[in-house]
């Protein structure tokens, strides 16, 4: 599950009533049930062996699938080489004490920052606090787009959401809420606990992450977590060591402050076509994650007509306004 | 362990790779039938399979992970069936389903169906639809695009939207000048 889809699932268990929908188990599948399904797939790939000319078993691909990975890897390339091209100025990092630092490349960048990051503010208190604004660019925009949403996470459990007219509702009890990946949520502490050594922290998020790109999960944890130094330190080298990186500098966020802009692509597996884009601040704060179209799309919309996506276009955009801790209580 | 989309790559020149995909996700597919058409959840999942296992070759890992797309398969073959069926609700087309019995049996369970049944009821098919395949078959935002044919962004966007409604159809419910909104169950004090 990317990123995104984490956060929003967040927002959706903060509904009352969400946790009990989720949570019953489901009609259960009679084992006979499963043996027929089974037994007919059986047949029919012992069909299709039996038919099949020696040698010969491909299945029939459309051929315009084909030419529309063609054109996705002309378009990938494409898309790599302009970015390569608006790299217009040399990024800089701050490094405590020092002068600004001239980086080249997107490698050169993330590995600074891993030697130079510091601990989220407020690492010892007794709340965590993330206010965040998401905008969609896709038809049926929600009501409210853009508007800023406060979450607490309180170090002894419990999750705060402020709701459309600005009140604060307790929403969870739950002593997890930190949610990282596919249905896992951690407690302060284990989120405390996570490993600091890089292997070992790709790792983790490997087993919660599925079959998502690792970039989306680093983002998640440097979006809503309360990390240590070292604990950022290793995930800005996990991005450091992800391949297909693009880099852009001087990028503005929603709020209007600068950063420089990394671009992950999709694993090329079971994922979506979209490139999900980091804005991180000279010191390594999160200021926004977008995603945007990497190929034209024609998008069905609940209330009118189709409206087609271009390449580039900028799908969503969160922008994480403030993220630190805060020892005022959540005012519920 | 291989993937389903390596599993589904694979099996265009081996078939024997997809059978572990059957294994691998029976169970939630037979749920979210059994959730919408009970009397022949059992009977529709081996229609799935084997729509499934010949349409292998039209799978496009571009448009979505192959979770999705299998429950895309058996969304369509619960559309059919309720389009076939003379004795239920003409022009499924696949949003004005159910699920409801469950939602009501899960809500009433915590004597919440009321306000949080109402407001889902009330979104629009589209987004109702999106709604119910993440809270009850556990689908991811993007699994449930993928299902519906429509991108991960546009789901979310939908998905983001539903929340909004029904918080505010939740908020309205428990304002001071609703009735007994102060012994409602869905006010927030009492929230697990």
């Amino acid at each position: 599950m990317n990123n995104l889809d984490s956060l929003l699932l967040d927002e959706l268990a903060d509904l009352p009533g969400w946790d009990e929908m989720t949570a019953s188990p489901a009609p259960p599948l009679a084992p006979q049930a499963l043996g027929r399904a089974t037994s007919a797939v059986h047949e029919a790939i012992a069909a299709d062996v039996s038919r099949a000319p020696s040698g010969d078993l491909t299945a029939a691909r459309p051929t315009a699938l084909t030419r529309r990975r063609r054109a996705r890897w002309v378009i990938a390339v494409a898309a790599a080489a302009a970015a390569a091209a608006i790299v217009v100025a040399v990024p800089t990092i701050s490094t405590p004490g020092n002068a600004p630092v001239s980086v080249a490349s997107a490698t050169e960048f993330l590995t600074r920052l891993a030697s130079s990051t510091t601990a989220a503010p407020g690492l010892d208190d007794a709340y965590w606090k993330v206010r965040f604004a998401t905008t969609y660019s896709q038809p049926d925009t929600p009501p409210g787009s853009g508007r800023a949403t406060t979450m607490w996470f309180g170090r002894n459990g419990g999750r705060w959401i402020t709701s459309a007219d600005g009140a604060v509702v307790k929403a969870s009890n739950t002593r997890s809420p930190f949610v990282v990946g596919e249905r896992v949520a951690l407690a302060w502490s284990q989120v405390s606990g996570l490993p600091s050594d890089p292997g070992q922290l790709e790792s983790r998020l490997r087993s919660t992450l599925g079959q998502t790109s690792v970039a989306t999960g680093v983002a998640r944890l440097l979006a809503i977590a309360p990390l240590s130094s070292a604990q950022r330190s290793a995930l800005f080298t996990i991005l450091a060591r992800q391949s297909g990186v693009t880099i852009r500098t001087e990028v503005k966020d929603g709020s209007g402050r600068t950063g420089t802009a990394l671009g992950f692509p999709f694993d090329p597996a079971g994922t979506p076509s979209e490139l999900v884009t980091l804005l991180l601040a000279d010191d390594g704060t999160l200021l926004e994650v977008t995603e945007s179209a990497i190929s034209d799309q024609q998008i069905p919309s609940t209330s009118g007509p189709a409206q087609t996506t271009r390449k580039g276009d900028v799908i969503s955009r969160t922008t994480y306004l403030e993220v630190g801790g805060t020892n005022s209580a959540p005012d519920a | 362990m291989d993937t389903d989309e390596q599993l589904l790559a694979r099996s265009a020149t081996d078939p024997a790779a997809f059978e572990p995909l059957v294994q691998r996700h029976s169970a939630a597919l037979y749920a979210y039938m059994a959730r919408r058409v009970p009397s022949v959840a059992e009977d529709l999942l081996s229609e799935v399979w084997l729509s499934a296992y010949a349409g292998r070759a039209t799978y496009d890992p571009d448009r979505g992970p192959a979770r999705g797309w299998l429950f895309g398969i058996a969304r369509n073959s619960v559309a059919t069936h309720l389009r076939r069926s003379t004795a239920l609700p003409v022009g499924y087309g696949g949003a004005e389903n159910p699920g409801w019995d469950e939602v009501d049996d899960r809500l009433d369970a915590r004597r919440r169906a009321p306000a949080l049944s109402t407001a889902i009821r009330s979104l629009p098919a589209g987004e109702r639809e999106l709604l119910l395949m993440v809270a009850l078959d556990g689908l991811s935002p993007t699994e449930a695009g993928a299902a519906l044919g429509i991108p991960p962004g546009t789901a979310r966007s939908r998905l983001h939207r539903a929340r909004a409604r029904i918080r505010q159809q939740l908020d309205a419910a428990q304002s001071p000048t609703a009735p007994d909104a102060a012994a409602s169950p869905l006010a927030p004090g009492v929230m697990p």
